[in-house]
Parts: structure tokens; sequence; C-alpha cells
């Protein structure tokens, strides 16, 4: 009897365990089975779909021939308090950056956390529109013209003002903007030059789908033409979990990511999960060891020039097989409290030569 | 619903494999004590499994370990993994000290790691105790690792080991079966990023034991929710005399 119950218990420990693995599939981790949680795989399928539908029209950004600059945050964690994500975008829209980076753990998950995060970009997005387009006869209009398009009319003088452009008639102003190839646009075909990738507190209980109401995507690659023929390249992996996962990884290996036929000066690489740990008591977790050292390869194989990372909420910045490797502390006003140098901007000058630095937050918690 | 499905189902097969088997089925722990009647024991185990950057991989395993005393001991083990074009190989020296019921195990380890797919070199330095008692065992220890590969080389901070082994039957019976929780393997330490699975030893005749365990490797750490990143088999048998 007594060997029939250690057999018992024997087989019921085999089953439950196999039982597990062969359930969960991708998702293995007994938190993960409880919490059913979107699985990296899963994430990127839909990433991936997004970015081929929107490749083409919404992400390159072909216009920045000469110097231009982008800020980095990471691991902002924004529950209630916008301050420092409002302080980010207003620090984007001040200096005049390109565009704007998000290395993860952008929210805390909870719905109304989300909204938070929703209200902010939408005020940036606002306050984005206001500083760099011009709302055709009024504010109920819905239509804009890039100030550069404007510029151009400016320029070859079509017209003297922003202003001038709502007294013409419509059917002129039409004829005018098509001469010069110039699109009206609405304010959801404005792109709002905020780029982020998923993070581990992103994927909880129903963060992706958070996430991707307001981002839509993780895993994504854009350009920026520097001049005639030549690019810089970005490249945004959903690392979240602590992988990149199998169908990320066949993507990579497909050559899915990287854009063929140009000629690329500078890569820059964008994921949440870190490398490099900043110091034995840090638990945080890093990537599977093999798949570090495939990371690692990989980057350099990209000629990466920089490789951005949060999730450690550790300052770090390290050279290694070529690349330079930056793990960005944490912007959010909980994990760091006092005002510091939480951003990262960096600028491509036209020579080519880049300048990092880091840039200061000033908010500070009520 | 597909899921809960297949989870019963898997349960009840399983269930009812391990039972019906259970009278050859038995299983190892790994009773590593001097037991007074041999001093070497040579180990071949395969193992074969999947994983998200190689996908199949399989490959032999060697160990070779001496009892120079009831106390001291030493090993020397190597691996190659066709699939992932990774070759390993360590040494390891141990002592023992049993303290009433229970064995305190304080073990060196140096190791060496060539993953030729990405080209690295990879150097582990270990120490570590273990405290085995019958039903269970508990290791912690620090590693010290340093990887270099393409030109650059790279040492990690102090990288915490732990481990933790549970099994349904005293440690030397002659079948075994249990479940471990733990950052790392015979041939690779990890950060935060633990492995589980259950083991299983059986004695067999001519002083042999087969041995085996499934090994599930989530990526990250459970805050991370983790992916799987590498599900794994062992199967081998152990000669001692």
């Amino acid at each position: 009897m007594t060997n029939i119950s250690f057999r018992g218990s024997a087989a019921l420990m085999v089953a439950a365990v196999i039982g597990m693995m062969t359930s969960s599939c991708d998702k293995v981790s007994p938190t993960g089975v409880l919490v059913g949680t979107t699985s990296v795989d899963d994430r990127v399928k839909m990433s991936l779909q997004v970015y081929q539908d929107t490749y083409d029209s919404r992400l390159d950004i072909k216009d920045a021939q000469g110097e231009y600059s982008f800020i980095v945050g990471s691991d902002s964690h924004l529950t209630t308090d916008p301050g420092r994500m409002d302080e980010m975008q207003s620090i984007f829209l001040t200096h005049g950056d390109l565009f704007m980076a998000h290395l993860g753990d952008i929210a805390d998950t909870k719905a109304e956390y989300y909204m938070t995060l929703a209200h902010s970009m939408e005020r940036g997005k606002e306050n984005y529109i206001a500083r760099n387009f011009h709302p055709l006869y009024d504010d109920d209009s819905q239509l804009y013209i890039s100030h550069d398009d404007l510029d151009r009319l400016i320029a070859d003088g079509q017209i003297s003002a922003y202003g001038d452009v709502d007294e013409m008639p419509f059917d002129a102003l039409l004829v005018l903007l098509a001469d010069y190839d110039i699109e009206m646009l609405t304010d959801d075909d404005i792109q709002y030059p905020f780029f982020p990738v998923v993070g581990n507190h992103d994927i909880t209980h129903d963060g992706w789908a958070l996430f991707t109401t307001i981002f839509r995507s993780s895993t994504y690659e854009f350009t920026v033409k520097v001049a005639e023929g030549w690019y810089d390249q970005y490249i945004f992996l959903d690392s979240a979990n602590g992988t990149l996962g199998k169908i990320q990884i066949d993507a990579i290996e497909d050559g899915m990511l990287r854009t063929h036929g140009i000629n690329v000066r500078h890569t820059f690489v964008f994921t949440h999960t870190n490398v490099f740990r900043p110091s034995s008591n840090e638990f945080a977790s890093t990537y599977a060891r093999e798949e570090g050292y495939y990371i690692l390869k990989k980057l350099a194989d990209w000629n990466t020039t920089i490789a951005f990372y949060g999730h450690v909420h550790k300052w770090d910045d390290r050279w290694f097989g070529g690349v330079r490797h930056l793990t960005l502390d944490s912007m959010s006003e909980a994990n760091s409290p006092d005002a510091g140098d939480y951003l990262v901007r960096v600028t491509c000058h036209a020579d080519g030569n880049l300048s990092v630095e880091r840039v200061r937050m000033n908010y500070v918690a009520r | 619903m597909l899921k809960i499905t297949r989870y019963a189902l898997g349960c009840i097969i399983l269930a009812l494999a391990a039972y019906g088997n259970g009278v050859s089925a038995q299983t190892y722990m790994g009773d590593d004590a001097f037991d007074g009647t041999h001093k070497n024991e040579v180990t071949g185990y395969m193992s074969l499994g999947s994983n998200i950057i190689t996908g199949f991989f399989m490959g032999p395993a060697v160990e070779y370990k001496r009892h120079f005393t009831p106390r001291w001991s030493a090993m020397g083990a190597s691996e190659y993994q066709f699939d992932k074009q990774k070759f390993g190989i360590y040494g390891k020296g141990e002592y023992r000290l049993p303290v009433w019921k229970f064995n305190f195990y304080f073990s060196g380890k140096v190791m060496y790691n060539r993953y030729q797919r990405s080209t690295t070199n990879e150097w582990c330095y270990n120490l570590s105790a273990r405290w085995e008692g019958s039903h269970f065992a508990i290791t912690i220890g620090e590693t010290l690792i340093n990887y270099n590969m393409l030109g650059s080389s790279y040492t990690e901070p102090f990288t915490f080991t732990f481990g933790a082994e549970l099994c349904v039957m005293p440690r030397k019976h002659p079948w075994n079966i249990g479940l471990f929780f733990r950052n790392y393997d015979d041939f690779y330490y990890e950060n935060w990023n633990i492995n589980w699975g259950l083991s299983f030893k059986a004695n067999l005749p001519c002083r042999m034991q087969l041995f085996g365990q499934f090994n599930i490797r989530p990526a990250g750490s459970m805050s991370q929710l983790a992916s799987r990143y590498e599900t794994s088999g062992k199967l081998g048998i152990k000669y001692v005399w």
C-alpha cells in the first residue's frame, strides 16, 4: 500500500510537470501560467503584421538630411502621475529632436495607468502638431499642412506667411499643393514620432492589449534618410519576456528587419532587456546565456552603432565587440525621485559623427 | 479551452504511463556520497531538446568521478552539442562533511565552454555548498563568468548560484523521482534565469544506474512572465566500480 502510494505520488508528479510542459507551450513559468499573459511569439506575430502593413507608408522618415537628434528614455513605470512622461515630450519638442524612443516598462499595466499615458501622449501630439503643422482655415477643419511644406511655398514666393493659405480659395489651394506635391494631413495622418518597445511590466494581465491600443507594435524598423542614397537605420525589438523568442529570431535570420538595397550609415537598436548586469546584487534577469551571446554577435553583424537597453534601472555605458551598449536608468519619478540625467540624446551630425549626451529631467513628484 | 483539454489529457496519459510502468521506471536523484563499495564512477548521457536559437539540438556528455577518500572526490566532464555547436569541459573537486543525517558538500569547479555559433569562449569559476538530506538538496554558491568574443572580453559581476531538489523516495532508494529548480546545469550557469523540471533514477544490474531529466528553461525571470527558451531531456547510464 505504501509502495502504491509512492508510485502514485511519482506518477502524479510526472503528470503535473509534463502536463504543464505539454499544455503551456511557450509560457512555461508557473507565474506565467497563472497570469496567462501573452507570449513573446504572440506579440511578435502581431507586431510584424502591423510592421508589414505600415512599413512603407508610416514609419520611414524621409527628410532628415543634415544634422538631427533623437532622445531615449526608459522604464517610466507610469501610474497616475504623468509628470516625467510629459517632461520627456516637452524636452523633445523644445529641442526639436526628430523623434523619441522609449525602452519599455512605459506604464504599470493597470488600465487607468494606460489612460494616464494615453492622455499624456494626446497632449504631446497636440503640442507637436501645434508646433510643426498649420491648421487649414480653422481649428475645426482637421486638416493640416506641415510647416516644412509651407516653408517651401514661402521660399518660392507663392505665399508670404503661413496664414496666407487660409485666405486662398480651396480650389486654388488644391492646385498649388498639387503643383508642389504637398499633402493635406488629418490628425490621424500625422505620425507622432514616439517609438517604444514593450517591457516586462507592460505585458502582465492585459498589458499588451493596452500597449497596442496606443502604440500598436513592438517589433519594427525604420530608416532616416541622411543623404542621397544613405540612411540611418532604427531597429526595435521585443524582449519583454527576457527573450526575443523563436518568431523574432526567425524574422531576424530571414532578414525581415534589415533594409535591403540601401546604404546604411548608422544602425541603432532599441530593446527592453539589458545584456550587461551592472552589479552582483542586481537580480533583474538578462537573457539566457546562449541568447545573450547570439544578440551580441547579431548587433556586431549589423554594424550597430549604439544598442539601447532598459529594465535594470541602472546606467551603464560600455563598448563590446565594436558596439556601444547604453543601459538607461529609470525615468520614473517613483524609482528615481530626484531630478537627474535620465534621458539620452544622440545627435547625428551631417559628417556622420555622433555625440551622445545625458539629458536632465527636473520634474519631481508633487 | 483547448489548452485545458490538452492539459487534462496530458496529465491523464502521463499519469497512466508513469504508474503503469512503475515497476520498471525507477528513478535517480544523484546519490553522490561515497558508499564504501566503489571509488570510480563513469557516466554517459545523451541530451536533446529544442531552443529558440538553434531549434532542435542533441549531443553526448561523459563524466568521470574518483573518490579518493570517503570525504574527498574529484571529477571531470565534457559535452558536445552538435546543433548548438557547443563544446564544454570542466573539472570539479568536492569535499563531503557528514553531519547527523545530512551531508554538506563544498565544491569548486572550473568550466570552459566554446559557443562556436557566436564564436564565444566562456570561462566559469564556481564555489558552491550543498546541503543534502534524505529527500532534498539545497545548493547555494557564487559563480564568476568571463566571456570573450568579437575581440572583446567581459567578466560579469559575481552570479549567485542556487538550486533546490526534492525527491519522493529516500536518496539511497533503488529508484527515485523528483523535481528541481535552479539557475544552472552541468554545463552552464545562468543569472536569475531559472530552469526547472523533473529527474529520475533507477538502479540496474551490474552496478549500473539509469537516470534522466526533463528540463524547462524559461527565458528571463518569473518577474518577466517568462516565455519558453528551451526544453530538453537527458537520458544516461552510470557505471561504478
